[in-house]
């Protein structure tokens, strides 16, 4: 598939990324811009899962903090999203507030 | 007194009278249909109904038996897994154990009843409801009563038939409404239950509706004596007709007629107006002739009232034997205050009408006590009664403060959804100005790339212009050039041309000059053969005439090269002849002095004469030489 509809695809939830993941690597022509937006699409899937599990932890400990911490879970929906728009625009812009740190991350993915 | 004994004892007769009857204690055991009823069961040991009949004519206090027949029942029921007779069993068997004060039994029987006529018909679930009715009045839980005696009367609503229940839950719901003193509903039950047991059509019905009404009349007419007359009479009235329903072919609540008797004879001697006392002695007979009452509280009553009578008839001895037979009649009479207040002042007045004022004052101040201990238990019951007015005031105020707390919770719940509502379209239009920003982000650098190229390509095409321009300049210039260097070779070689000429006609002035030398000479030289002289000559001749026509050519060289002439004219300033103008043409072409000479034939020194003439005309200084001035134009 071509590279923005690649690069959309890897987004869209695990499943998603391996797909899109599969597809990059078994394609002909490596674009920059799918190679872009997997490392950011896996990072903010991890980044989702980080703060999943730290909600759990804490509202474990202190119920009462759980629902306002959990509008955090909304914050990786907002970053899902924009993520999502600049892969449309085909754009190798990163995501915001995160996104700088995931661009030289994930060197498996050529 | 404040209370009139008799209205006193009206007043609470009946509704102890009314708590007898939903006991069913009023049944009479009819011991034939019990006998037969346990021959057809034993017969056949399956056939529930008649053991359920069975069950319905025995006795509470025979609590044994009741027990093991419902057991039996029970049991058989169970077997046939028939849900509606085990309820009923079941809730008749609690009826026996609130008989016997077992709550704690008569309460789960009632639970089991209620649990399985759940999923019964319409019968069972009335009978059931009505128990759990009769449950809670004794419990005084007014509320739940009410609320399962109402379901009760839905469910017999729907049945037809059961007019002895029915006309007993309309029965109950008025008690409740007596108890909570709202005399409407007491009022508007008891008249509903009286139409029901009309329609319905069975005389125990009838005859408990009946009792039900005139209670409420009595109720009402005790509320306001001047208001509500009518009501007594109304009262009565029903009293009336159940007492001539006693030979009714249904009728198996025998004492209930007696009952009514009483209640018209005591309602006679209510005023203790001597005027009825007959009457009321004459329905009392009659009470007494329908048969002993189950227990010896009504026929302790009735022996009070009737001693009252003979008191007030003076007829002291029949007085004196109905006193000592009361306590015979109701043992334990201390137990129940109602009798003993009346039982006391009934011997105060007797021993007042004897005389004997001592004994007066003792059953009066043991009347007094009982009185102050039925106030103390008036008194609290009131309390009570305030106490759950006040719990319930509060539980009230307690609910609408909930609801208030729910519907502010709502709002709450509404503002909060519509926040976050209105935040997701927040979210969703930050993500379209967004995503349209960074669409037009795009589409601007492409434009923008786009000019840079056009004028990027546009200044290159001004720069080739530039080139194209300056190469045609260029090439103008090297034309131009060319067109000097052409003018220069063209004057060059004409000029080269002109000396050409000029040498060649030099060439040919030497030749023209040998030729004459040989002209000359030739006369010289004696030949014979004239005719070859001769024609030599004329060749001669010949070259000499072409010569002169040569030298008229070469004076059209003027035309060749005008400017030459020209110039010289201006020079001279239009002084020079025509021969003038031919010796400078001949100077040009590079004729010596003497060679002119000879083509013009003319004398040396006539030419040497002639170029000064000119010299002085051009006004040529001496040391300027004419043949390099000439040259030189």
């Amino acid at each position: 598939m071509d590279k923005k509809t690649l690069s959309i695809v890897s987004y869209i939830t695990i499943i998603g990324w391996v797909i899109a993941y599969v597809s990059h690597n078994n394609g002909t022509e490596k674009a920059s811009l799918s190679r872009y937006h997997l490392k950011q699409s896996l990072g903010v899937g991890i980044l989702g899962i980080v703060i999943g599990i730290v909600i759990n932890v804490i509202a474990f400990i202190v119920p009462s903090l759980a629902t306002i911490l959990s509008l955090a879970s909304l914050a990786i929906l907002v970053l899902w999203i924009f993520g999502i728009i600049n892969a449309v625009n085909e754009q190798e812009k990163p995501v915001p507030v995160v996104g700088a740190m995931f661009e030289n991350k994930f060197s498996f993915i050529k | 007194m404040m209370l009139n004994p008799l209205q006193n004892m009206f007043k609470h007769i009946i509704p102890t009278i009314v708590l007898l009857l939903l006991f069913g204690t009023a049944f009479p055991q009819n011991k034939r249909i019990i006998d037969s009823l346990y021959k057809v069961c034993n017969a056949n040991t399956n056939d529930i109904n008649s053991l359920f009949l069975l069950l319905e004519n025995l006795r509470f206090r025979d609590s044994a038996e009741y027990v093991s027949i419902a057991g039996k029942g029970i049991a058989l029921a169970q077997k046939n897994t028939d849900v509606n007779y085990e309820s009923l069993f079941r809730s008749n068997l609690s009826v026996m154990y609130g008989y016997t004060n077992d709550k704690i039994k008569r309460k789960s029987e009632l639970n089991t009843a209620l649990q399985l006529c759940a999923s019964g018909n319409t019968k069972s679930k009335g009978h059931c409801y009505f128990r759990a009715g009769d449950y809670f009045t004794d419990l005084e839980n007014g509320d739940s009563a009410l609320y399962y005696l109402l379901k009760a009367e839905e469910q017999f609503d729907k049945l037809s038939g059961n007019c002895l229940m029915q006309a007993k839950t309309y029965q109950g719901i008025a008690t409740i409404y007596t108890n909570k003193s709202v005399i409407e509903k007491q009022m508007h039950y008891a008249r509903i239950g009286y139409r029901k047991a009309l329609a319905c059509g069975k005389t125990d019905g009838l005859i408990v509706s009946m009792f039900t009404l005139a209670y409420a009349y009595s109720q009402r007419y005790d509320l306001n004596h001047v208001t509500n007359k009518l009501d007594e009479d109304s009262c009565l009235q029903l009293y009336r007709k159940i007492t001539s329903l006693k030979d009714a072919s249904d009728l198996t609540m025998n004492s209930a007629i007696g009952d009514a008797y009483f209640n018209i004879g005591t309602h006679y001697y209510a005023e203790d107006n001597i005027k009825y006392a007959d009457s009321a002695l004459q329905n009392f007979e009659k009470c007494m002739a329908t048969g002993n009452s189950p227990d010896g509280f009504r026929t302790a009553l009735m022996n009070i009232v009737k001693a009252r009578i003979f008191v007030a008839k003076k007829q002291f001895e029949a007085a004196e034997a109905l006193i000592a037979y009361v306590p015979l009649a109701y043992p334990d009479i201390n137990a129940n205050f109602y009798l003993a207040i009346d039982y006391y002042e009934l011997k105060a007045r007797y021993y007042e009408a004897r005389g004997n004022y001592k004994e007066a004052a003792k059953n009066t101040g043991m009347q007094m006590q009982f009185k102050d201990s039925l106030y103390n238990i008036d008194k609290l019951s009131s309390i009570k009664k305030v106490e759950t007015e006040f719990t319930n005031y509060k539980q009230e105020q307690q609910l609408k403060e909930a609801q208030q707390e729910i519907t502010a919770k709502r709002k709450l719940n509404y503002l909060y959804v519509s926040l976050m509502i209105l935040s997701l379209l927040g979210l969703v239009f930050m993500f379209r100005s967004y995503y349209f920003k960074q669409r037009n982000f795009l589409k601007e650098k492409a434009l923008m790339e786009k000019e840079k190229l056009e004028a990027e390509l546009q200044a290159r095409l001004k720069e080739e212009e530039a080139l194209n321009a300056q190469m045609e300049r260029e090439l103008a210039e090297q034309d131009k050039q060319i067109a000097i260097q052409d003018k220069l070779l063209t004057e060059q070689q004409k000029q080269k041309l002109q000396q050409e000429l000029m040498s060649n006609q030099l060439q040919l002035e030497r030749k023209n000059n040998f030729l004459k030398e040989i002209k000359e000479k030739l006369p010289t030289i004696q030949s014979p053969q004239s005719a070859d002289l001769k024609t030599i000559n004329r060749t001669l001749d010949k070259s000499l005439e072409e010569d002169q026509e040569f030298e008229l050519l070469k004076s059209s060289f003027e035309n060749t090269n005008p400017r030459f002439f020209s110039v010289l004219q201006e020079k001279a300033q239009a002084s020079l002849t025509k021969l003038d103008l031919k010796y400078c043409g001949y100077i040009k072409m590079g004729m010596g002095t003497k060679e002119i000479a000879n083509l013009m034939n003319i004398e040396p020194k006539s030419m040497r004469m002639a170029r000064y003439r000119i010299r002085q005309k051009l006004n040529l200084e001496k040391e300027q030489d004419l043949d390099s001035y000439i040259n030189g134009i």
